[in-house]
């Protein structure tokens, strides 16, 4: 049987790493009593009902307003850029609901 | 080549550096060959661009897959250099907006990416389209498809059980590449209809689910009233009501496939249009099946038997196949369903450069 000596191999990686740019987080909202929300429905099962409760809710007990409603056409899509600046525009906090 | 894409490793046999990849996660749970520098500058040699040109991007998970990264997969999967302008193209397919990867590659319904290989380049590098189509034996169309499975798993954070939420799967997702045998059929290739000439090279991808094999009398109504049956299947996910665009369908409409073995001859007088035609509008369920299997709300009525939801949009978004044994005995074809709604996904035609 022949012993074979262990060489160094240079292979090159395969995998890619995130890279993820600098961001600052939105300024926290310190109260929300009487402010607009943006909705967003990812279009799947549940997703329309949760919101319609929830924003319900949030009316009810902060006379939070409904000013965006928009449904996704598919789940598996980004929300279009326009419609994120727009609620950006018109709102001054946004709830997605991803159904199932 | 930037020394940190270079891992150095010490082995000192064929095993050893089959093990040594297993243990850096490189693999799709195959062995794989190891990706050594040497070799991956012969497949960016062969196509003569530049190693960090960016190819494409996942914006969801902040990847950026380069040429570099493409080729050290391919190398993995077990490509010769000359099966590289395949991968590229189909690599740069996947990554395109209409594809949204980021759907395909992280749904729970489980798709594989179907990569259909069209042109002069096929017969040239030895791609199989006839006997055995979707099954082991050939080498080009076992390394291509799994070197895009590697390139999801590796460049595209595509791992199972993290970013890849895939409940069950099928074993297309190890390895899905075909050819078309345009040489035999006096039909138009897939990449002619698609707005490529006969002799461009072309690659198409389909999120695609397993094929169903479809075996029926040597007819050609009985072919195709088959064929309907195994596309209009409830247990798709297409019948289901959401990410329906909002375009007033009842439920999802995707894309299909449909590939079709058999002497082309069965054929003499049709056209792929002519088989779309007839197939198109029957690909459908009543709304009271779908009602009785929850895929659509609501009570059952009067007369929903008797009103249907077609299932694909347009009859463009059935791509037919010319493809498996053409000694077929009776009548044999596959159907390929499409993992999501075309508006979640859709089939992208891109050429084969770089030869």
């Amino acid at each position: 049987m022949t012993i074979t000596r262990s060489e160094i191999h240079q292979l090159v990686d395969p995998k890619t790493y995130a890279i993820v740019p600098e961001f600052t987080l939105s300024e926290r909202l310190e109260e929300i009593r009487n402010k607009k929300v943006g909705l967003i429905d990812d279009s799947k099962e549940n997703a329309k009902e949760l919101l319609e409760e929830f924003s319900s809710l949030l009316n009810e007990k902060y006379a939070i307003s409904c000013q965006l409603y928009h449904e996704k056409p598919a789940a598996g899509k980004p929300t279009e850029p326009a419609i994120i600046e727009k609620i950006a525009k018109e709102c001054d906090f946004a709830i997605v609901a991803i159904g199932s | 080549m930037p020394d940190y894409e270079i891992k150095n490793v010490e082995w000192a046999n064929v095993i050893d550096a089959i093990e040594e990849c297993y243990s850096l996660g490189w693999t799709d749970g195959l062995p794989v060959v190891p990706p050594e520098q040497y070799r991956v500058q012969e497949f960016i040699d062969y196509v003569g661009r530049d190693p960090d040109e960016i190819l494409g991007e996942v914006p969801e998970r902040r990847r950026q897959i380069s040429l570099l990264k493409t080729a050290a997969n391919a190398v993995m999967a077990g490509c010769l250099p000359e099966y590289f302008p395949v991968v590229v193209a189909a690599t740069e397919a996947m990554l395109t907006s209409e594809f949204n990867l980021i759907g395909p590659s992280s749904s729970q319904g489980g798709a594989g990416v179907l990569v259909v290989v069209n042109g002069p380049i096929s017969r040239e590098i030895g791609m199989n389209s006839k006997d055995n189509l979707f099954g082991p034996g050939n080498r080009a169309n076992a390394t291509i498809g799994r070197a895009i499975r590697l390139i999801l798993m590796n460049a595209c954070g595509s791992i199972p059980g993290i970013f890849d939420r895939t409940n069950i799967g099928h074993p297309g997702k190890y390895t899905y590449c075909i050819a078309e045998n345009e040489l035999e059929t006096h039909w138009d290739p897939l990449h002619v209809e698609r707005g490529f000439e006969k002799d461009q090279n072309a690659v198409t991808v389909l999120a695609a689910w397993e094929p169903r094999q479809v075996r029926s009398a040597a007819d050609k109504y009985a072919a195709l009233d088959s064929l309907i049956d195994v596309a209009s299947t409830l247990g798709t996910s297409l019948a289901n009501d959401d990410s329906v665009a909002g375009n007033g369908s009842l439920v999802r409409q995707g894309q299909l496939m449909i590939t079709i073995a058999g002497a082309s001859d069965f054929w003499e007088g049709w056209s792929k249009d002519d088989v779309r035609e007839y197939i198109y509008p029957k690909i459908r369920r009543s709304v009271g099946d779908l009602k009785r299997v929850r895929a659509i709300g609501g009570d059952y009525q009067d007369g929903d038997d008797d009103r249907y939801a077609l299932l694909v949009p347009a009859p463009e978004d059935i791509l037919i196949v010319y493809a498996g044994s053409p000694e077929a005995s009776g009548y044999r074809s596959a159907v390929i369903h499409s993992e999501l709604p075309k508006i979640s996904s859709t089939a992208v035609t891109l050429e084969i450069k770089d030869l």
